[in-house]
């Protein structure tokens, strides 16, 4: 009831607003690229809202209705009797970039525009960002299409101070072999065809979907590089179409057939195999729900690891070489993931907090300063598909990680009103190093972290010209930390908003560098190499309970 | 220890006696051979065979007698012997054997097609994330019906392919929503389209059919109109809920041909104008209601019901069906062609929980030789073999099933030369059971297995795709058929002539 209610009411606001004494705002949307009217845009024309700041009221309290006009043939639009005060205007029309669409940095996308209205505008115009588009064949060395295929984009960018490749959208080859990807914003992209579409299906009993193909490819990236490092990527420009033609040679395909031990017929299984880089579909496999025998088809000549993955639940690893023929006998020992357990271990009294802290007044004692840490392990050589595990320390001060798998994890420590002074597990100092290896069936020693309440304040003002909302400030510990590198954002001063500063916490006492960078997709800060490289660091002291305060006049990238 | 055995008994018998099974892949468009066709012969639960062809398209086998499955792949698309798709006939079996010509088969190869198209609204904007709903001209164990054959998602240019397609006759609707309409709180908001027909009529009996031929590519633009969505509110008077309001969120799905119903995007915010179904099924009970939705704002006022059940009993006519196989009631929805079933229990007793209102054809199966001798219905209407189910039937079937059925095998002659691939029907001279189709084999034999023993009429016909459960359409053909009895428990061999002509 309440939505026909509103489109009843709708008309009368409008209405009542349409006084002939109102201005017209008019003007025209372009494609900010060629210049080319944009048509059947929708304008949003909404009243920013005005608040009298000696009643905490609204001003204009009609201005929460926003107004909508699409763009004619030439990109105009127009708006009448519009009552004078501030608007924000934006437009949106599908394959152009929204404002709310995550702001890369390659490409910083406009803000909607703010309009003083006092007097009638025309001629505002409105710039739209054109996405761009992937597209391409993949055929046969014979030029017959290749149909059923799983295409993935990937972005090999930085998260977090790694650089890592990201899953991106995945389409399927028509029986042309065809396949698009369109609003892709600009920037460079892998493309890879990653396997024929299929996966794992269980069947109980006869029931068997057997595939039966006798040929097969090996995944492939566009260029013909079977692994990342040595794939080309594919540049996208705003606006334009870019194209993705290849060729997958196919070979005599065969099936590799085994059982999986410990298999619990309860959850989803997912079989990949695996040459070397780790992103491939998953493989086309037959699996007998009651006793775990499996069969996977179309399976080229090659090395592989075979990876196969029931839900979170259990992992096994085993290699297999296909030689010319089929290979039978593959067991795969699926291993219970596993649980890493730690405790905490708080060492002396609680400082008083420094008397210019936001949470405000001096002197806690040291049992009000509560404080906590998360405990997050994150792959080393991260894989779009391995996610992060995360912990957090519970009141009793221990905690526990499930669902970890055998590998190489990087721990790292988030805390609040804390700092770690020693991470160890067994005789590992993870601290200093905080690569942990797990093997398989064995968990780490718990791990121990020794902390102590408190911790020091960074504060900092970025005054470089040309520095925006984005630029970002690296803060690197000359001495191992728990939190390794850690990287801010600048954020505009809020009596001053031409003016950015930074702010970092709970650090532990000692030397730090701190260096400006323009974006954090620059700052691949978890490599060692990359940080022995840089140069031109501003050197801050942190001392427990204070506040040090600096200024960065220059950006390293 | 079994397969093993097996392995050394076909061994033997494959000394003893090998037959070729062999022949050309033929595209029956170009007629061409066909290159680098897979080609795949296997024994019925038994081993298999495979090659790739080579330019002059030929493929040549040697195996033991028997019946086999003979099938060509190329490029995801598979075609058996003497089927003409995928998607078409029962496909004949090869019957390999002394005296048997398997030597030089052709397996015609009818390559896929395609139908592809631009949806556009008004202003002849390409519209994106609209879905292309494909429905097909079929017949299904003799009866015309109209099925959902797949659907395509427009992209960002507006374009759709629906590939690869058996060749047919095909209908297309597109539905969608204005990409303006589907967020924010702007007045376009409410903007919708209608659900539209190629090529681009929202009523039903204008929609014309998209013919496709093998390996042809069809091209179907589709134009959208914008209309303003009605707001349709879905009362549950009764149901105790606070405004009337429902227990639960119904579901909405758009009529189509013959009943089709094609699923509305959940709780659109407005509707186009259209028929709809309004279901809403919770905690045991159900409601459905089917309204017509113009322009303006509509309540609609379900009751929640108990939903429809079918209970009923079997009783044999004289030996209860062997041990080890589950005897089933299906019931076989004339609408749709969808099929429900229900296991047979110790005393005979079967239930159906919910349905649906349909008609339905209750049928035996699970157990081979089993079929319905006799059927009685209590709380619904049951004529010509047909249960008429309404929302809130609550329905007794009484049962009588017979084992009683004789065999009856034979060939399909041309003259004096068997006939492969064409339709032999059976039909019942007496009764309500549906007549029975064959598609015959290599050897133009045909082999009902179990057949209700009683009198019949027997004809044959080079057309697949008749539609011989329909009475007008058989009756040119049942003038000249050949009767046959068929006695319990015996076998009946039996030739029929070819029928000159392709009647309609």
């Amino acid at each position: 009831m309440r939505m026909i209610l509103f489109v009843l009411l709708a008309p009368l606001a409008l209405l009542a607003r349409d006084s002939p004494a109102g201005y017209t705002f008019g003007g025209t949307v372009v494609n900010s690229v060629t210049g080319e009217p944009v048509k059947g845009a929708r304008v949003t024309l909404a009243e920013i809202p005005q608040i009298d700041p000696a009643t905490g009221m609204l001003l204009n309290p009609r201005g929460a209705a926003p107004r909508t006009a699409a763009t004619g043939p030439g990109g105009e639009y127009l708006f009448a009797g519009l009552p004078a005060g501030q608007y924000r205007v934006d437009a949106q029309k599908p394959g152009f970039a929204l404002y709310s669409a995550p702001a890369r940095s390659e490409w910083a996308i406009p803000a909607p525009d703010n309009i003083d209205l006092t007097a009638p505008v025309s001629g505002h115009i409105i710039r739209l960002p054109p996405l761009g588009v992937i597209e391409g064949k993949l055929a046969d060395q014979h030029g017959d299409p290749l149909g059923g295929v799983s295409v993935t984009l990937f972005t090999n960018d930085i998260a977090d101070g790694v650089r890592h490749a990201s899953r991106g959208r995945t389409a399927v080859t028509d029986d042309r072999g065809q396949f698009r990807f369109w609003d892709l914003f600009p920037g460079k992209y892998f493309v890879k065809a990653m396997g024929r579409v299929g996966g794992t299906s269980t069947y109980v009993g006869d029931s068997a979907v057997r595939y039966d193909s006798w040929e097969g490819f090996h995944p492939e990236y566009f260029g013909g590089a079977r692994d990342m490092d040595s794939a080309t990527p594919l540049a996208v420009e705003a606006g334009a179409d870019a194209r993705a033609d290849f060729t997958l040679p196919l070979e005599p395909a065969f099936k590799i057939r085994g059982t999986l031990e410990n298999y619990a017929s309860s959850e989803a299984v997912v079989f990949k195999l695996l040459e070397g880089d780790p992103n491939v579909a998953d493989s086309r496999v037959s699996l007998d729900g009651t006793t775990g025998k499996f069969e996977i088809d179309a399976v080229p000549s090659g090395q592989y690891t075979l990876r196969v993955t029931q839900g979170e639940r259990a992992r096994g690893e085993t290699t297999v070489t296909v030689k010319g023929g089929d290979v039978a006998g593959v067991s795969v020992v699926l291993a219970p993931a596993m649980t890493l357990t730690g405790s905490e271990r708080l060492i002396g009294p609680s400082p008083a907090r420094p008397a210019d802290s936001t949470n405000g007044g001096a002197g806690q004692d040291a049992a009000e300063v509560g404080g906590f840490c998360n405990v997050a392990l994150s792959p080393a050589a991260p894989a779009p598909d391995d996610d992060s595990r995360t912990g957090r320390l519970e009141l009793d001060g221990g905690f526990s990680i499930e669902g970890v798998f055998p590998g190489q994890y990087r721990l790292r420590l988030y805390c609040s009103n804390r700092y770690v002074v020693s991470i160890v597990s067994g005789s590992s100092d993870l601290l200093s190093n905080p690569l942990l290896t797990v093997q398989p069936g064995v968990p780490p020693p718990p791990i121990e972290i020794g902390m102590k309440p408190g911790g020091g304040r960074l504060h900092g003002k970025l005054s470089v010209p040309g520095a925006h909302p984005g630029t970002g400030v690296l803060l690197a510990p000359a001495f191992a930390a728990s939190t390794g590198p850690e990287f801010d954002n600048v954020v505009p001063v809020s009596e001053s908003p031409e003016q950015l500063e930074f702010e970092f916490t709970d650090l532990a006492p000692g030397d730090y560098l701190a260096y400006g960078f323009s974006s954090i997709q620059l700052a691949e800060y978890r490599n060692p190499a990359f940080l022995s490289a840089l140069t031109g660091g501003e050197s801050v002291r942190i001392e427990d309970g204070k506040t040090t305060e600096v200024t960065l006049t220059s950006l390293v990238k | 220890m079994k397969t093993l055995m097996l392995g050394i008994v076909a061994a033997v018998a494959a000394a003893a006696q090998t037959c070729p099974v062999a022949g050309v892949v033929i595209d029956a468009v170009r007629n061409t051979p066909v290159e680098r066709a897979r080609v795949i012969l296997s024994e019925e639960g038994g081993a298999r065979q495979a090659l790739t062809t080579a330019a002059d398209g030929k493929f040549a086998f040697s195996v033991p007698e028997g019946k086999y499955t003979l099938y060509a792949e190329r490029n995801g698309w598979r075609i058996m012997f003497g089927n003409p798709g995928p998607l078409a006939g029962f496909g004949s079996a090869v019957i390999a054997g002394p005296g048997k010509d398997t030597a030089r088969l052709t397996l015609r190869w009818r390559p896929p097609g395609a139908i592809f198209g631009k949806v556009v609204d008004e202003q002849e904007e390409p519209v994106r994330n609209a879905t292309v709903h494909l429905m097909r001209d079929d017949v299904f164990e003799g009866r015309k019906r109209v099925l959902k054959a797949g659907s395509a998602t427009t992209d960002d240019r507006g374009q759709y392919r629906l590939s690869p397609l058996t060749a047919g006759t095909y209908y297309l609707l597109v539905t969608g929503s204005p990409w303006y309409a589907t967020g924010g709180s702007s007045p376009d908001r409410a903007a919708v389209y209608r659900a539209t027909y190629y090529p681009g009529v929202t009523d039903i009996h204008d929609a014309a059919p998209v013919t496709l031929r093998s390996g042809a590519e069809v091209q179907a633009d589709i134009p959208l109109r914008t209309a303003t969505g009605a707001h349709l509110r879905v009362r549950c008077p009764g149901s105790g809920g606070q405004d009337d309001d429902c227990p639960g969120l119904p579901d909405l799905s758009v009529h189509t041909f013959g009943g089709i119903e094609i699923d509305e995007q959940p709780q659109p915010v407005a509707i186009p104008p259209g028929r709809y179904t309004v279901l809403l099924e919770v905690g045991g009970k159900t409601a459905r209601r089917i309204v017509d939705v113009g322009s303006g704002d509509a309540t609609v006022d379900l009751t929640l019901k108990p939903s429809p059940l079918i209970t009923g009993k079997v009783t044999f006519k004289n030996a209860p069906p062997k041990p080890g196989a589950t005897l089933y009631v299906g019931l076989l929805d004339e609408t749709t062609g969808e099929a429900v079933g229900a296991p047979v229990g110790p005393g005979g007793a079967f239930r159906f929980d919910n349905t649906g209102g349909s008609r339905f054809r209750p049928y035996l199966y699970g157990s081979a030789g089993m079929f319905i001798a006799k059927l009685s219905a209590e709380g619904a209407p049951f004529k010509d073999g047909v249960v008429d189910l309404t929302e809130e039937t609550v329905a007794h079937l009484s049962i009588l099933a017979s084992g009683e059925t004789g065999r009856l095998k034979g060939y399909a002659m041309t003259g004096d030369t068997p006939a492969p691939a064409v339709l032999v029907v059976l039909a019942p001279r007496e009764g309500t059971a549906a007549p029975l189709g064959f598609q015959t084999e290599s050897d133009g034999s045909f082999d009902y297995e179990n057949v209700p023993a009683g009198d019949y009429l027997l004809f044959a016909v080079d057309k697949l795709d008749l539609e011989y459960a329909n009475p007008v359409v058989t009756r040119p053909y049942l003038a000249a058929a050949t009767a046959v009895h068929v006695p319990a428990r015996a076998v009946v061999e039996q030739r029929v002539p070819l029928t000159a002509g392709a009647g309609n």
